[in-house]
Formats: structure tokens, sequence, C-alpha cells
């Protein structure tokens, strides 16, 4: 899994990959006990749920990270990056490749990303899950679950397009802050290039401030739904190219 | 006669199970009780009930604002001797059916125990004995409002609460 750095970048929060050179054998692991350079991973059940560094990556890379659920709805496989700071300012991006998932039924669903809070409030531990969801026909959809300060504290948009066959591009800028300050924007395979474009979608007004800052970033399968776990067991979905900013917007 | 007229009414209502009235979180259905068989059937439509539910499973998944609510009790197997519940929508929307402990409520986004679908049955292997709101519903992708007709089929029976009665 290589991670792309941006020389535009103001701050760099955290850069989650591994050699990118050409030349570079993949490390073993995830992990930097591993050779990688996340800070923990999670396997669970171990014996029928796997996370592996695999060739080749999904941007002309060399590795990815394959991650795969065994027929559980508590199976999870994923890394983790503790920042070193609480980030009131989150961007982040990352590549998924779902082709080897078969249909999704209408109930279909598993989460491939989470910001884990520095303040659990609400119930909630973290300030936003993005997983894949149902589209139409069997088609996979990408969707945004930010904690929010009303209602039932769950603020969900799913992106009304499928997603392409193939590699996904998927980005996000979260903002915490009480009332209007909190906000969530995503971009969903936006165009080419480094200059920001109008966001694929937004969700405003989360009134977020109660949970901190982002703590961490998860990246791979966890909690998936009963019909996740019923239709796709041990099928495996790739990602890559890791990046999280303080500022920049990120693109390709 | 009148005996026969109300054998002849049980046997259709065991046949075809729709309570009347608008089966929402406050008022769900608690009237099925499917026997060894699986019957009857739950049948009726998502169209005119619970207007309220547009997220499920704490954002999980969205909701188009047309439900049907039923309440049931579940025990573990064998007391209750069903293995799955298979769903089937009509046309105008795609059967999704989620299934949340009662004492998590209805319509409060709460986790979801288990789910199912057209292509996909509830597994009575992923649902702990207790009472739910089985909540059929659109899927993610369907229209706001979005609804039809839908039947919820179970393989075995879902237990009946006991009664106690008194012989004077």
């Amino acid at each position: 899994m290589n991670a792309k750095m941006k020389v535009l970048s103001i701050a760099l929060v955290g850069l989650c990959g591994f050699a990118g050179s050409a030349m570079a054998a993949c490390p073993a692991g995830p992990t930097t006990a591993e050779g990688g350079a996340w800070t923990s991973k999670s396997v669970l059940p171990p014996s029928t749920s796997t996370l592996a560094v695999t060739t080749p990556g999904l941007d002309a890379t060399e590795c990815a990270l394959s991650s795969s659920l065994g027929p559980s709805t508590t199976a999870s496989a994923f890394v983790r990056y503790n920042h070193a700071a609480s980030e009131p300012n989150y961007r982040f991006q990352f590549l998924v490749d779902t082709t080897a998932l078969s249909s999704f039924s209408a109930t279909d669903n598993v989460v491939v990303f989470q910001a884990p809070a520095t303040t659990a409030a609400n119930g909630f531990n973290r300030l936003l899950r993005v997983s894949l969801v149902a589209g139409p026909a069997g088609a996979k959809r990408v969707r945004f679950i930010a904690q929010c300060g009303t209602g039932t504290f769950s603020c969900g948009q799913t992106f009304a397009t499928d997603l392409i066959a193939g590699v996904n591009r998927i980005e996000g800028k979260l903002t915490v802050g009480a009332g209007a300050a909190g906000q969530l924007d995503y971009w969903v395979n936006a165009a080419a290039g480094t200059t920001e474009p109008a966001a694929s979608g937004t969700i405003a007004n989360l009134d977020n401030a109660a949970w901190g800052g982002v703590s961490a970033a998860s990246l791979g399968l966890t909690a998936p739904s009963a019909a996740y776990k019923t239709n796709h067991p041990t099928q495996v979905v790739k990602f890559d190219r890791f990046d999280s900013r303080r500022q920049t917007y990120i693109g390709s | 006669m009148k005996r026969n007229l109300l054998c002849g009414a049980t046997a259709l209502a065991a046949l075809f199970s729709m309570s009347a009235g608008a089966q929402t979180c406050a008022s769900p259905d608690t009237s099925w009780h499917p026997d060894a068989a699986g019957t009857p059937a739950l049948s009726g439509t998502t169209c005119g009930h619970e207007a309220g539910i547009i997220s499920v499973c704490q954002g999980a998944g969205g909701a188009p604002a047309a439900a049907y609510v039923a309440q049931v009790t579940i025990a573990d197997a064998p007391g209750g001797s069903f293995t799955n519940i298979d769903f089937t929508g009509g046309a105008g929307y795609a059967i999704s059916a989620y299934l949340v402990p009662t004492s998590s409520g209805c319509n409060a986004d709460a986790a979801c125990t288990t789910v199912g679908d057209a292509t996909t049955n509830m597994l009575h292997g992923d649902i702990p004995a207790g009472s739910y709101f089985l909540i059929i519903t659109g899927a993610d992708f369907d229209a706001p409002g979005a609804c039809g007709p839908f039947t919820a089929a179970a393989d075995g029976t879902l237990p009946v609460t006991l009664q106690s009665f008194t012989v004077g």
C-alpha cells in the first residue's frame, strides 16, 4: 500500500502506507512491527477474517491492503493509525477496489473507514464512518455517517451514484465544531487534479464539538450487516494510498 | 352454523395475517404468530403506516419514510422452531427489513440485531431471545415515500407469549 505525499500539504496529519519505491518489496504486514506504517491491526475472528499486504497496488503502486471478513457480524479486518494530536480539521483520502465483492442486496453494508474521536459523546466514540452500501440492481455505493449533536446523533448521507468497477477514490474533509461549524464535505471519484473541486456532497450543521477531534484513522472492513455477513464471507476488498491532512485538498 | 362461520373466519385469518389500522411504532402489529408450518405469513403494505423512519441501524442505511412495523417475540431455538424469515416485496420499492430490540426503541435509529431483504433471509441464529420491532420498509436507494406490498414468511413457529387463564 503506497502513500502519496503531497508537497502542497500545509500540515500532514498522518501518512500511512508502505514503501512506495518501485524497487521496494512489500512489508510482511501492515503494522510498524511488520515493516508497515500503521500503529495496529484488528483481525477478528482470526480463523476466518484476513488482512494482508498484497501485490500489486491499486495506483500503479507495488502493494495494497487486502481485507476480508469471516461469516460473523462481529468480524473485522482493519488497520489503525493513532494520530499524535486531536485533529479538529481532518482531511482523508483512500482508494478502494470492490471488484471481488459480489452484487449487493438491499441491506448489505460494511464499514471501510472510521475516524475515532478524542472524546466519546452521546454513546459514540467516533466522529465518522464511511460504508459500502447497496445501490439499485446489485450496485454498490458509498455512505458517510457523521456523528452529530442532535436527534439520534448519527447523520448519514449516501452518495447517489454507483461506485465504478475497479478502483474508486474517496476523499473527505471533516470539520469539528459547534453548530454550523461542524461539517463534512466529501468527494467520490472527483476529477483528477489537486485543485479542490465542488464537493460531491455535504452534511452540514453537524454540531460535533462534543467529540473533540479525530484521534485516529481506521482503514479496512468492520461492522458488517447480517446480510453482508451472509452474502460476502471471505470476499476481498482492496485498499491503497491512504493520506490525511489538516488543510489542503488531496486530489490526485 | 355460527360455529362454522367462526371456524371459517379463523381459517382465513390463519391464511392471511394482516391487522387493520396503521401499524406504526406507536401501534405496531402484534398479531403475527406463525405455527410450526410457518402459517400464517405476515402480509401487508409499507404504504400508509409508519412515516417517521428515515434512518436505520445507527445511520448504516437510509429509509424512505414508509414502513410497516410489527412487534415479535423470539425465543432461542428450539423454543422458536423457525430457522429463517423470507421477505418478498412488490413493485415500487426494494424491500428491506430490520429487527431492533424493543428496549432500544422503534424510531430511534438504534443498532439493528439483524436485517433481511428480497434475497437475504433473516436467520434465527442471528437473533438472541427477546422482544423486537420488525421494521419492514424500503432500501437506502429508494426515493422518499417509496412503498409497496410485502410478505414475510417464517419456516416455522415464532413463539406466542404464554397467557395465564383461570377456569372458574
